[in-house]
């Protein structure tokens, strides 16, 4: 167990400096370079000055071996926009976007994972053509498109949800309040992942169902509800937990388009407003940061994993 | 072993075959044929893409109406005999811009498909056929891209790279290689063992011949299904970042682009979120289940 963990750091460390590596390498060796943003209105002496307040008249490999450093104490220097450090910002919006990502895998799990079972219990029945053919809508609509369906239902004909922000401006928080702001926006991000859960649950129910234990508990006389809850479903379930790994990435990925929509004050908002702006290390500290969630959540599942399932071994 | 198919005695018995009698042979892509006429969903699928692809190639050139025209008096107009899907903000033509839109779009999959196809086959075969250090190399960087959320990473490049048709296919391409190449380096390592590869390397082939005459032809059903899927994606993945206007920007349309002002104008004139939406949750669609019906029809060990 000791061993396996440190493996996966290990490897988890590789892949954080392939990408962070990677990150460096673009904005560095972009055309125009992250000087870029100082063509505007400014005169060659300005222009001189601030290349050598930020850092970029020393050698690329000197800028690298210096960001690396500052990026392992989380610093990833100032923003070119209002100068904020980079850190701060990020620490301000990563809450948010975890809470959104939450909500989100909930509600995926919730509805996925019933919703898998009927299609897998009532195999080719009208439920489960009706399940399928939902869960490949789900797959195909575009999320933004679907975010403007669903503010056109609930918030400009119905008037029921809010379509913007974390909470009403002017108002104390409450949790009321934020549950409201979070039905829709969740609801958007959770179509990145719910088809896939409930194909997986599908799938997974489908092969415990056919094994020999399952044929034994029926013979035995066990109602089928049983048979069902007692041996195949909570089976079933242990390769579930597998999938989250790959929908993870997927969840923080959905995140750009979903917070941008919807004006939620996190890390996706902010990624699509540093791109436009060039803003390239809060670029360079998002995707990093984004890839250090991503890889702790994935190392998590793999160990709930062999915490759900006794036959797995870390060998 | 005794299952795996083997080349040259498929072509004695279809040859067999072929002086017995009319039968005709029952290839692997006859089989699948028959096996896709049988599956409604994909062969509506089939049909739609088709049209769609179609209206594409040869709408621009039926249509005379300019999609770059704009015309300040008929700004957001509904359904009139000159514009029969109306006009959007500046005045243009919706029906011609959806047109070109298609082509655009359709574009960008097609040709984002082809990067991200080669490049998942290229790393797969290597990795696969190859073995050890190779392997565990091309797989951890798979992983690792694996483990990236694809969206963040097109972000990072747009923003250093700027937006545009051509960037926005490459990297679109270069962030959706990945499950190709698992799926190809899975059937690099089974096919790798066989015996048809054994009697190839008797007779002296090389290592390059082996993977591209002999074992590659085994993998181009998974490659075709996976080929499928990945437009599908690469439709999607191009409209959301058009939306955000870092992907295709106007005046040239994209079905995502088109939806960029649809938010603002969803007061006043709805029709311009919906076209554009529905075209690509059609054709996105269309491709995931005619994907889903090729595989069935190819790889029936494969369906869930």
């Amino acid at each position: 167990m000791g061993r396996y963990l440190l493996e996966r750091a290990v490897q988890a460390c590789v892949v954080l400096l392939v990408v962070s590596t990677l990150t460096f390498l673009m904005v560095s060796l972009a055309p125009g370079g992250p000087e870029i943003m100082m063509t505007m209105e400014s005169t060659p002496e300005q222009r001189e000055a601030l290349t050598r307040q930020l850092g970029l008249d020393q050698p690329l490999v000197v800028r690298y071996v210096k960001w690396v450093a500052s990026a392992l104490r989380a610093d990833f220097g100032r923003s070119f926009g209002d100068r904020r450090k980079v850190n701060e910002v990020i620490r301000e919006r990563l809450p948010n976007t975890l809470l959104l990502g939450g909500a989100a895998l909930a509600v995926s799990i919730l509805v996925g994972i019933p919703a898998g079972i009927i299609s897998a219990v009532r195999r080719y029945s009208a439920s489960d053509h009706v399940v399928t053919f939902f869960s490949f809508i789900g797959v195909s609509i575009p999320a933004f498109w679907f975010a403007i369906l669903l503010i056109l239902v609930f918030t400009v004909h119905f008037k029921l949800l809010p379509a913007s922000g974390m909470a009403t401006p002017g108002v104390p928080f409450s949790l009321g309040n934020r549950l409201l702001h979070l039905i829709l926006p969740a609801t958007v991000l959770a179509t990145a992942t719910l088809p896939n859960l409930v194909r997986f649950m599908r799938s997974a129910l489908i092969e415990e169902i056919g094994q020999d234990y399952v044929r034994t508990a029926r013979a035995k006389g066990l109602p089928n509800r049983l048979v069902l809850s007692r041996h195949a479903i909570r089976n079933a379930l242990i390769p579930v937990v597998t999938v989250l790994g790959v929908l993870i990435p997927r969840l923080v990925g959905g995140a750009v388009i979903t917070e941008t929509i919807f004006g939620w004050p996190g890390m996706g908002q902010l990624a699509v407003a540093s791109t436009i702006g060039r803003d390239f290390p809060m670029v360079m500290g998002i995707t990093v940061v984004v890839a250090v969630v991503v890889i702790v959540s994935n190392l998590l599942v793999d160990l709930a994993y062999g915490w759900l399932d006794p036959r797995i071994t870390y060998g | 072993m005794a299952s795996t198919p083997r080349p040259a005695e498929a072509r004695v018995a279809a040859a067999a075959v072929a002086l017995v009698g009319p039968e005709p042979a029952r290839t692997l892509w006859r089989i699948a044929a028959r096996r896709l006429r049988r599956n409604p969903p994909a062969m509506i699928a089939l049909a739609f893409l088709v049209a769609v692809h179609l209206a594409a190639a040869i709408g621009p050139a039926l249509l005379p109406t300019d999609p770059f025209l704009t015309n300040p008096l008929l700004s957001l107009r509904g359904s009139s005999a000159e514009h029969p899907l109306g006009t959007d903000e500046v005045g243009r033509d919706v029906l011609a811009r959806l047109i070109l839109g298609a082509r655009v779009s359709l574009a960008v999959g097609f040709v984002a498909m082809v990067i991200s196809v080669s490049l998942g086959v290229a790393v797969g075969a290597i990795a696969g056929y190859a073995g050890r250090w190779e392997d565990v190399v091309l797989m951890r960087l798979t992983d690792a891209m694996m483990a990236l959320p694809t969206l963040f990473v097109i972000l990072a490049a747009l923003a250093v790279f700027g937006g545009g048709p051509v960037t926005a296919t490459v990297v679109i391409g270069l962030t959706a290689w990945m499950p190709v190449a698992r799926v190809v380096r899975g059937e690099f390592l089974r096919w790798r063992v066989t015996e048809f590869v054994d009697a190839a390397r008797a007779i002296g082939a090389r290592d390059g011949r082996i993977m591209v005459r002999h074992i590659l032809p085994q993998v181009v059903p998974s490659i075709i299904v996976a080929a499928t899927l990945n437009v599908a994606f690469a439709i999607l993945t191009e409209s959301a970042i058009s939306y955000l206007g870092l992907g295709i920007r106007p005046p040239l349309p994209s079905w995502g682009n088109m939806l960029q002002n649809a938010q603002i104008y969803i007061w006043s004139a709805p029709n311009l979120a919906v076209y554009p939406g529905v075209l690509i949750l059609c054709t996105v669609l269309a491709y995931n289940f005619l994907g889903d019906g090729l595989r069935d029809a190819l790889d029936p060990r494969l369906k869930l």
